[in-house]
């Protein structure tokens, strides 16, 4: 099959997925173990952007605007996030394989988190003021560092060598989950440590107005500027010194893409732990629907991201109810196979 | 005019170029032949901006390589390089059009879909604008990339424009080497400066008005391809048999043969 290629066609999918999002966002905020008729929502939300002064009833209220939206913000501003960063990354690295959890960007963003937890007493003491920071401070640097790890040890002359990559990965996945589990087992009275389960697996369930939309400043603004290098990372698949051929200014761009990239994987682990797959799977769909133009791929990667996560997050609600599952388990349920189906097509092209 | 002032390079451990001097005018094709290990990708690589020289200077127009910003500098010079490699399942236009990138703000136009089809027809691919590149032959993905540099500097233009090619008929059959320094010195024609690394000196001796020819990291002889290529200095540099064959027509040809 080969991809779209008339700006029409292309420009349609595109609000395909949109409308996929959308609906997705409209089936979380409704189905869920309290029973809302539809019409329920649309008073909600009406009344809820001013658009009528109709009052609907509190339970209404609470969990529609107070418990369901923010979760379904976070849910599309994660996936969304997620997707662009496994997109962005497998341009630099120039390899489709390149998944911000498989080559542990996720992990030195957990195990970032996690530090910042332990050493939340010496932080509290000595800067009260940034206490409420450290967090996502320590899963961004976290993030940050393993990409930029990554990238040193895997680069040579311009090329990124798969196996040191991917065996980059594993030590760092290794080194992480020993510390979140250290943590854990430590420190298991301690509320703010949570479960194992959460690093490791994620969750959407503590979803709040205020993590929801620090995740969502983060992603548009990370957004911004990704969006708009396109044509860059276009020249980045050549090389990177035909991408300095082509007039990119290689070394600058490279090192805000990373940047951003990492942060925002690191910004999404601090609110909802390490979801994984997300960033390898959607930018493929993307890319055999609309094509390797990052010029389409990177806002295909966005919107396709969101709406994925939606629907993932749907599933671990309602696949159990009324007990939830967590969505990490879907999203390798899903991702797991499909990374091994594309080593098996990538062995016979590269040769690990 | 793109000037070579005593350049020269050391890796930590060795020196791979010495004090290399010479000049590229605009509509001049200059071949740069020598050995393997001579310094050749390397000293590309210092002209094209990728590689600091460790003294000396390389100048673009009078302005050195280093002060020229990145985005400029691909307005004026295209590098066609050894083997690229490109993993991802573009169209041939698509890999075209990146060649279209520094002059493009915001989307492209008809006219910047005109000159990748012109590119196209030029290498002899005109009919190829809609297939995969990773379904192309080596030989074929080669002259897109050519056709890609062909986008990037080939329109008109009253400002200096140059080429740097590393080994430009590396895997092409005979026909498509020779139409593609047939590109190049068309290109010289219309006032581009081509500098191209050859290592097939018949090649050098049809299409290229000067040659440099490099060994032991330095510049052996620089000047008109007959003066430089003479049978002498190629047995000498080369290590072999080298004999002149004068075509009917005037073309002047080596006949290489192992030393006896």
């Amino acid at each position: 099959m080969s991809p779209l290629r008339s700006t029409p066609a292309r420009t349609a999918l595109l609000i395909f997925f949109g409308v996929l999002a959308l609906l997705a966002a409209g089936a979380n905020l409704v189905f869920g173990t309290a029973e809302i008729p539809l019409a329920k929502l649309f008073e909600v939300l009406a009344y809820k952007l001013s658009l009528s002064s109709t009052e609907p009833d509190a339970l209404s209220r609470t969990v529609i605007w107070d418990l369901r939206m923010p979760r379904v913000i976070m849910a599309a501003a994660v996936g969304a996030s997620l997707s662009l960063s496994g997109a962005v990354m497998q341009g630099l690295f120039r390899n489709p394989l390149a998944d911000p959890g498989i080559i542990g960007v996720s992990s030195g963003a957990a195990a970032g988190g996690v530090l910042a937890i332990l050493l939340g007493g010496v932080i509290a003491q000595t800067l009260p003021d940034f206490v409420q920071y450290a967090l996502p401070t320590f899963a961004i640097a976290g993030g940050v560092g393993v990409t930029f790890l990554i990238y040193r040890l895997s680069s040579i002359g311009g090329r990124t060598h798969i196996a040191t990559m991917l065996l980059t990965g594993i030590a760092v996945n290794a080194l992480a989950a020993a510390l979140i589990g250290f943590a854990v087992t430590r420190f298991a009275d301690d509320a703010q440590i949570r479960s194992i389960t959460f690093w490791t697996l994620g969750s959407l369930m503590g979803a709040t107005w205020q993590s929801a939309l620090t995740v969502t400043g983060v992603a548009v603004a990370g957004s911004l500027y990704i969006l708009r290098q396109g044509r860059a990372l276009n020249a980045f698949l050549l090389g990177e010194s035909e991408a300095f051929q082509l007039g990119v200014s290689v070394q600058t761009v490279k090192r805000i893409l990373i940047f951003i990239s990492a942060a925002m994987v690191g910004i999404t682990v601090a609110g909802c732990g390490i979801i994984g797959f997300i960033g390898l799977v959607v930018p493929h769909m993307v890319r055999l629907t609309l094509g390797p133009d990052h010029r389409w791929l990177l806002p295909g990667s966005c919107v396709l991201g969101a709406a994925t996560l939606l629907l993932a997050d749907f599933g671990a609600r309602t696949l159990v109810a009324p007990a939830e599952l967590q969505i990490g388990i879907l999203t390798a349920l899903i991702g797991g196979p499909f990374f091994l189906f594309l080593l098996m097509a990538q062995k016979r092209r590269f040769a690990l | 005019m793109l000037e070579i002032n005593d350049v020269s390079f050391s890796y930590p451990t060795r020196k791979v170029l010495d004090s290399i001097r010479f000049s590229v005018e605009p509509g001049k094709v200059v071949a740069l032949l020598g050995t393997n290990g001579a310094g050749k990708s390397t000293l590309l690589k210092t002209i094209s901006g990728e590689l600091h020289p460790s003294s000396g200077q390389v100048a673009f127009d009078g302005k050195p390589v280093a002060d020229w910003q990145p985005l400029a500098l691909a307005r004026k010079r295209a590098v066609l390089p050894q083997t690229p490699t490109l993993a991802f399942n573009f169209s041939v236009r698509d890999v075209v059009m990146m060649g279209r990138s520094p002059h493009v703000k915001g989307a492209e136009t008809t006219h910047d879909r005109e000159i990748c089809q012109r590119a196209l027809e030029q290498v002899d691919l005109g009919d190829f604008v809609d297939r995969s590149y990773l379904q192309l032959s080596g030989g074929e993905r080669q002259r897109v990339h050519l056709a890609r540099v062909l986008a990037q500097i080939g329109e008109p233009s009253d400002e200096p424009r140059y080429l740097l090619m590393d080994e430009p008929v590396a895997g092409l059959d005979l026909a498509h080497q020779h139409s593609t320094l047939q590109i190049a010195r068309q290109l010289a024609n219309e006032g581009v400066g081509v500098l191209t690394v050859l290592h097939e000196l018949n090649l050098a001796l049809a299409y290229a008005d000067e040659t440099v020819l490099l060994h032991q990291n330095q510049v052996n002889a620089s000047g008109p391809t007959l003066e430089v290529l003479t049978e002498e200095r190629v047995s000498d540099v080369f290590e072999v048999r080298a004999t002149k064959y004068v075509h009917p027509d005037g073309l002047v040809s080596m006949l290489i043969a192992p030393r006896g």
